[in-house]
């Protein structure tokens, strides 16, 4: 492959993307601030997925539905995301909403299970919609602040049905100690609309 | 060979394992159409060199970065990001800011390979006409540089607060031959260390308040630089305001003036280019020996709704010193006057038209009475499309 064909193709694959890009990126890279640069920008084309293991053009955006001071079992909020066709059933009093990249979350490292997010990628095809994380605290024992494990689990899923009602991939998932509890966290992208 | 190194490397990159990190691809096309005017005035030498509408490619450009977590506190990135002529006039890809590096979330990020300098990216966004022919500061100002072969270590963000610096070697061979010194090839200054080209900017930013910078070059283009930039937001207004002083480094070079070799004292540099600050009025006049200038530029930026207006006024002085001309008569001042109005059409996407007029008035003891004046006008209009 030739020098002038490589980029021509980059080009033309750059050009046949989504009409969601990172409008910033172009302008950012002519900066001295690397960390902005280098940190997933909210529509970035994503050529290959690193979460999900897979090639792609994607706009990467993680909606992350609870606060990081809260120390709550949320139900999930309304995100306004385009790609999530109904909104959840039960949306509360709306709580800061923050956009950041997964791969930055201090608890990546603890959580990812690349072996088992293949097999789910092997049937797991057409799950292009909006990405949430949200979490569940819960008490691997008895707790008067937190529900049992189970409780959590089932508490996450309502969410999730909320936030995906045509279904979901769930990417990872990882516990974080808060106090003598736990937050479970689950990382999942929405089945695309047309996805029976 | 290193072109295909480097179309395998792409390669490599988009057809990787699983273990590979995300790959994102970015970039923008700017194109406008633009009438161009060029006029020489001087004793006997009125005549227009350019009169005409041209489309052209401002910096469009297309890139790849990247990133991989190598813990939970360091990773790997790079960049790779080209140049293109969106008006196909020009089928070459130009390569700008490609470099590879690790980048902690508490020590900083450190890369290698080729970059603007801290000194250049250090005025921001003061240049509200950056990229565009004729207004661009770069057509009158020295130390808009992007440098090969270069190490930069870029501090966190410390509220505001980071620091970025940059060595480069002179790469000279370290050559010595007594009995033959014109074997040994070079600019004169023996740069064969280990690093022999310096830029430092230190930044501090205030969110929606304002952003200063200061920076210096030592030797980077056999110039030495201080830099002094900021901004100020006043809500829908911005205005932002530089000013830099430029010396060769030493007596064997021009100022601004990259290839080695050239332009010694007293010689005559004839490949002075449109990028280096010093435009062809250095080159017209036929002497070519610079070695310091002063420069600044002024500009404001006032949003209305999805409108942008914009102005800027920037000039540099630029002359020789009695070291080179005893009677130190010899400069020249551009002063160079834009204003524009943006659209922006959606996040993606804007149109904009803009006017620009560059005017090198060389003085008359230095160009023995012949140019004058030379002015350039440009009147453009023209789309820009990021993705």
């Amino acid at each position: 492959m030739t020098y002038r064909a490589l980029l021509l193709m980059t080009s033309l694959l750059a050009f046949c993307l989504p009409a969601h890009a990172a409008p910033g990126d172009a302008d950012k890279a002519d900066s001295l601030n690397f960390e902005d640069f280098h940190t997933e920008q909210e529509g970035a084309i994503t050529l290959w997925d690193s979460d999900k293991g897979e090639f792609g053009v994607t706009e990467k955006t993680t909606t992350v539905t609870y606060d990081d001071d809260a120390g709550d079992t949320a139900a999930p909020t309304a995100t306004g995301s385009a790609s999530t066709a109904t909104p959840p059933r039960a949306s509360p009093a709306p709580q800061a909403i923050a956009t950041e990249k997964p791969g930055s979350n201090v608890a990546k490292a603890e959580a990812y299970e690349a072996k088992k997010t293949q097999e789910q990628l092997s049937r797991g095809k057409g799950y292009d919609g909006q990405r949430f994380m949200i979490r569940a605290r819960y008490a691997p024992g008895n707790s008067a602040n937190a529900q049992t494990a189970s409780a959590a689990i089932n508490n996450l899923h309502q969410q999730m049905a909320g936030h995906c009602p045509n279904g979901w991939l769930k990417i990872r998932e990882w516990s974080l100690p808060v106090g003598p509890d736990y937050y479970l966290h689950y990382l999942f992208q929405c089945a695309s609309p047309a996805r029976e | 060979m290193k072109r295909k190194l480097l179309a395998a490397s792409i390669a490599g990159l988009m057809m990787a394992p699983a273990a590979l990190a995300d790959v994102t691809v970015y970039g923008k096309a700017n194109l406008s159409y633009q009438q161009l005017e060029e006029t020489y005035t001087g004793a006997g030498l009125d005549f227009t060199s350019q009169d005409n509408w041209e489309m052209l490619s401002n910096a469009s450009r297309i890139g790849i970065k990247g990133s991989h977590d190598i813990s939970d506190t360091l990773k790997g990135i790079y960049k790779i990001e080209y140049q293109y002529d969106a008006t196909g006039s020009n089928s070459n890809f130009d390569s700008r800011n490609i470099y590879v590096g690790l980048q902690h979330a508490t020590y900083g990020t450190l890369i290698g390979g080729k970059h603007d300098t801290p000194t250049k990216l250090s005025q921001g966004n003061v240049d509200q006409f950056n990229d565009l022919e004729y207004a661009d500061i770069k057509n009158y100002m020295v130390g808009e540089n992007r440098e090969d072969n270069i190490v930069m270590y870029s501090t966190p963000n410390f509220n505001g607060l980071s620091a970025t610096i940059a060595f480069m070697p002179g790469e000279d061979s370290g050559c010595v031959n007594p009995t033959n010194p014109a074997a040994c090839s070079g600019n004169g200054q023996d740069d064969n260390n280990f690093a022999d080209e310096y830029s430092v900017s230190v930044n501090y930013t205030q969110k929606d308040a304002f952003s200063v910078a200061i920076a210096m070059d030592d030797n980077v283009e056999n110039t030495d630089i201080l830099r002094v930039a900021g901004q100020v937001y006043l809500g829908s207004v911005t205005l932002g305001a530089l000013a830099q002083e430029a010396t060769v480094h030493d007596d064997y070079s021009v100022l601004g003036v990259p290839t080695a070799g050239i332009g010694k004292m007293g010689g005559i540099a004839k490949n002075i280019s449109t990028d280096n600050g010093l435009y062809d009025i250095a080159s017209a006049t036929g002497v070519g020996v610079w070695n310091k200038q002063s420069a600044m530029v002024v500009s404001a930026a006032w949003t209305i709704d999805d409108y942008t207006l914009k102005a800027q006024y920037g000039s540099s002085k630029t002359s020789t010193d009695s070291s080179v001309d005893p009677l130190n008569l010899a400069e020249f001042e551009i002063e160079s006057t834009s204003v524009g109005v943006d659209y922006q059409i959606d996040k993606y996407s804007k149109v904009f038209a803009y006017y620009s007029l560059l005017d090198a008035n060389p003085d008359a003891a230095f160009t023995k009475g012949t140019i004058k004046d030379d002015q350039w006008q440009t009147f453009g209009v023209g789309i820009e499309m990021n993705f």
